[in-house]
């Protein structure tokens, strides 16, 4: 064991305790993670499989998206202004734990969220809907949508460093909602007035979507713009973040 | 490091996403688990039936299935041992029905096959499932779908006729890009190539259309690649150079103007099949369908509400053009005589047609129009899947797939016992016949062909929110031509905000809203001794935008200025609704003297 080995472990073990902590956190507030889970798989089971038969492989793709931005957006923006809110940064600063742990473990609880909406609503579109994907379909819409939710853990984590605890749920339903319905996860964007089509591909869930689409096999064309288009809103995102963390590591100086 | 139980809850969620994800269901075992299959290792016997074979008929004759295919056809009427058997006596089987036009989205194929159509040739739809389509025709095991064959992508100009549907199709603007066109729709799935050619001439409209070098290069195409060419026409003169250009089919009749018998004769020396879909041209001039399909006994309750609701839509302006119909079945005639080769096709889901339904409907006009009863079979059977190349389809001989219909009785002596519907076979396996969705009653009334002063055009129709989910009714009463239209019904609850009354429609042109920019005002006297009402005028590029709702005064002349309501759009009025609103109450008024001006 070199001696450069062994922060990088400690590191790492840190980082896994971050991660332990989500979990427990979420198993002790099932007043906040059942409804959180649930929503959107109502959502789809009403929407998706009840009022439109015949268009549950579609709604899936799109109505998963609408699921996994949430929990990327509620976990980041709501759970980090709290938490910071709290003092509970201020205190981790004083100890040896290292500050990307908060991230890692947000992003754990996120990653986790997601893979149980997207998995729930694909057993209600195979069992409800009568869907029918191959494995690496079904395999590749998980992968797709977890790795996908990067742009919004970001924009959430950003939001969440910037806003009060008391803003950061009005503030995120008021983004989360209506750039939901405007990128097409309710509606199919082609039933949308032609002006209101040409906003969707400016909003990043649109893109996201559109991959999930793909997957699905709904969607014939190239997918690498809309990964292009996903970094670069990621991109525009980091910014942000980076921003409101140095304004946090500022003010709790 | 332990493990906590938190840890193991953990885990033990993982293991159930993966083991859950593990579990869902692909395309390829779709059926395996069907409890019907189980039943097909035993085989059955059709005994004491007329068979039709697809060519010819056979009285007394046994069918042998076994395993998803004929296994004989006993035309001794011999009935061996080892097979279940039921009795047809009195009853004809056809071979599963081949429909050659149809759009296929969402429950078509379920909806077709409850009709007895257990093919479908589809002429456009987005191809991103043809590879699961094809698996799934392949296949022999038990399924409730009827077999799907497509176009896929159309090919058209730049926002030509196939473009408008909010489905992103890629068009072609030089002949050089054929190939490469082709070639990316065969990759996609497509079985053959569907070209359109439409100005739009024929509904007085405008639109950009493919030229004859680009047709020609498609056609070579497709040719060189062993697919079938297809087009779409609307004009004899698009027709006559489609045919110059090689196509291997028509997928329409053109209505513009009657057939010429020589060109009849050149269709027939040049082996070119037309699919005339009459049913949705009867639609187009005010005969549908409907009442030919919901006077039988069997079939109303084997439609779903979607296959309803299509079948009560109207194209606009239908009843106005009425008197044009007889060209249609003339033209038929004419290519009948020629020998022209005729493909039964019904256009479905177009307005008044249904998924099914209309392809008996079909078969039916094309009998009458000249062809008789054992023709027009062999337009909706062996003729598609000889032109077409459909194996084991269309057919009813050893090694055919098992796909039966029984008619219970003989539509080969009267076409329209075609509708005494008994029973389904797909791939040797029973279909369930009747729909589990409760049928709503009619949206609207039959459509009333009385032009008012409104233009002196248009037709009024009642109209409720039962289209909404509601319940009232409305009665058209009586309409005075030229003068007056009187309206009763009950308002029900049922939608949040019950409405009912009459509905005009101007349009004159098919599938398109009329241009009434010039109008300025609406005027009209409304005479009613009760109730509130409004006036809702639908407008605008989208067919379902929410229309505007105006307030009406009873006994007294109401006069509205158009251009106060800044989100009409005149140049697309798609129709004017007068509606009595509240609740719970029945109502009663007449409309009279509205005008435009």
């Amino acid at each position: 064991m070199t001696p450069n080995s062994m922060p990088m472990r400690r590191r790492l073990v840190s980082y896994a305790h971050f991660m332990h902590c989500q979990w427990l956190n979420l198993l002790r507030v099932p007043a906040y993670s059942i409804p959180t889970l649930l929503f959107p798989i109502m959502f789809y089971a009403f929407f998706g499989i009840l009022m439109n038969p015949g268009a549950a492989s579609y709604l899936l793709a799109t109505f998963a998206t609408f699921g996994v931005l949430g929990a990327a957006l509620f976990a980041f923006g709501v759970g980090i202004a709290t938490e910071r809110a709290q003092g509970w940064y201020t205190l981790i600063r004083a100890t040896p734990a290292p500050l990307p742990g908060i991230v890692i473990g947000k992003w754990f609880g996120a990653a986790l969220f997601s893979s149980v909406i997207v998995v729930s609503m694909c057993a209600i579109a195979a069992f409800l809907g009568d869907v029918r994907l191959e494995q690496v379909q079904w395999w590749g819409l998980l992968a797709v949508l977890i790795a996908g939710t990067l742009p919004f853990c970001l924009l959430g984590l950003g939001l969440g460093l910037m806003l009060s605890p008391n803003a950061a749920p009005a503030v995120i339903n008021i983004v989360y909602l209506p750039m939901a319905f405007l990128s097409g996860l309710w509606v199919p964007v082609s039933q949308f007035p032609g002006w209101l089509q040409a906003l969707a591909p400016w909003l990043p869930p649109y893109h996201l979507a559109e991959l999930a689409l793909h997957v699905i096999g709904a969607r014939a064309g190239d997918p690498w713009v809309n990964v292009l288009a996903l970094l670069m809103f990621s991109l525009a995102f980091s910014v942000l973040v980076m921003i409101g963390w140095r304004r946090m590591l500022a003010m709790t100086k | 490091m332990k493990f906590s139980p938190s840890i193991i809850g953990l885990f033990l969620l993982v293991v159930v996403l993966v083991a859950t994800l593990f579990a869902l269901p692909g395309p390829a075992e779709d059926g395996q688990n069907d409890p019907r299959a189980a039943t097909s290792s035993t085989g059955l016997a059709l005994i004491n039936a007329r068979v039709f074979d697809g060519q010819s008929v056979h009285d007394r004759a046994t069918l042998l299935m076994q395993d998803g295919r004929v296994e004989e056809l006993l035309v001794d009427g011999s009935v061996p041992e080892g097979f279940d058997v039921i009795d047809i006596e009195g009853g004809t089987l056809l071979p599963g029905l081949i429909d050659a036009h149809v759009h296929s989205f969402n429950s078509a194929r379920e909806d077709a096959l409850r009709f007895g159509v257990t093919t479908m040739l589809d002429m456009f739809r987005p191809p991103f499932d043809l590879e699961q389509v094809r698996s799934q025709r392949d296949a022999l095991r038990p399924t409730d779908q009827a077999d799907l064959f497509s176009a896929g992508f159309l090919a058209t100009a730049e926002g030509g006729h196939g473009t408008q549907y909010g489905i992103d199709v890629p068009t072609l603007a030089e002949p050089d890009e054929a190939e490469s066109w082709v070639d990316a729709r065969l990759a996609e799935g497509s079985d053959y190539i569907k070209i359109v050619i439409e100005n739009g001439s024929a509904w007085s409209g405008q639109l950009p259309t493919l030229e004859r070098p680009i047709v020609e290069a498609l056609v070579k195409a497709a040719h060189g690649r062993n697919a079938l060419a297809v087009a779409h026409v609307s004009t004899q003169t698009d027709a006559r150079m489609a045919v110059e250009a090689g196509v291997d089919g028509l997928v329409h009749l053109f209505a513009d103007e009657p057939m010429d018998p020589e060109f009849a004769a050149h269709l027939a020396a040049r082996q070119v099949f037309v699919i005339p879909t009459a049913t949705v041209l009867a639609g187009a001039h005010g005969r549908s369908g409907k009442d030919w399909i919901t006077a039988a006994d069997d079939l109303p309750a084997r439609l779903s509400s979607e296959q309803r609701q299509s079948l009560d839509q109207s194209f606009p302006g239908s009843g106005l053009r009425a008197e044009r119909w007889p060209l249609v079945p003339a033209s038929i005639r004419t290519m009948v005589n020629a020998g022209v080769e005729l493909l039964a096709g019904s256009d479905a889901p177009n307005p008044a047609t249904a998924f099914g339904a209309s392809l008996l409907h079909e078969i039916k006009l094309l009998s009458d129009s000249g062809m008789g009863p054992l023709a027009a079979l062999r337009a909706a059977t062996s003729v598609p899947a000889a032109r077409f190349g459909l194996e084991g389809r269309g057919c009813l001989r050893a090694g055919c797939r098992a796909d039966v219909v029984w008619i219970a009785g003989n539509p080969l002596d009267n076409v329209d016992e075609l509708r005494a519907l008994r029973a389904v076979w797909k791939n040797g396996a029973a279909i369930a016949v009747d729909t589990e969705v409760s049928a709503p009653a009619a949206a609207t009334s039959e459509a009333l062909a009385v032009p008012l002063d409104m233009h002196s055009t248009g037709q009024w129709m009642a109209s409720t929110d039962e289209f909404m989910g509601g319940q009232s009714t409305a009665e058209i009463e009586l309409v005075e031509a030229g003068a007056s239209v009187e309206v009763s019904g009950q308002l029900n609850p049922g939608f949040p905000f019950p409405y009912a009354g009459v509905m005009w429609i101007p349009g004159d042109e098919m599938m398109t809203a009329v241009n009434l920019s010039n109008a300025v005002t609406l005027s009209l006297r409304l005479e009613a001794e009760q109730g509130s009402y409004e006036l809702m005028l639908f407008s605008g590029q989208e067919t379902m935008a929410p229309p505007i709702r105006i307030d009406l005064t009873a006994n007294a002349d109401n006069r509205i200025v158009l251009s106060d309501y800044s989100s009409l759009d005149p140049s697309r009025l798609r129709g004017i609704g007068v509606y009595a609103t509240g609740n719970a109450q029945s109502y009663r008024f007449t409309l009279r003297d509205a005008v435009l001006r």
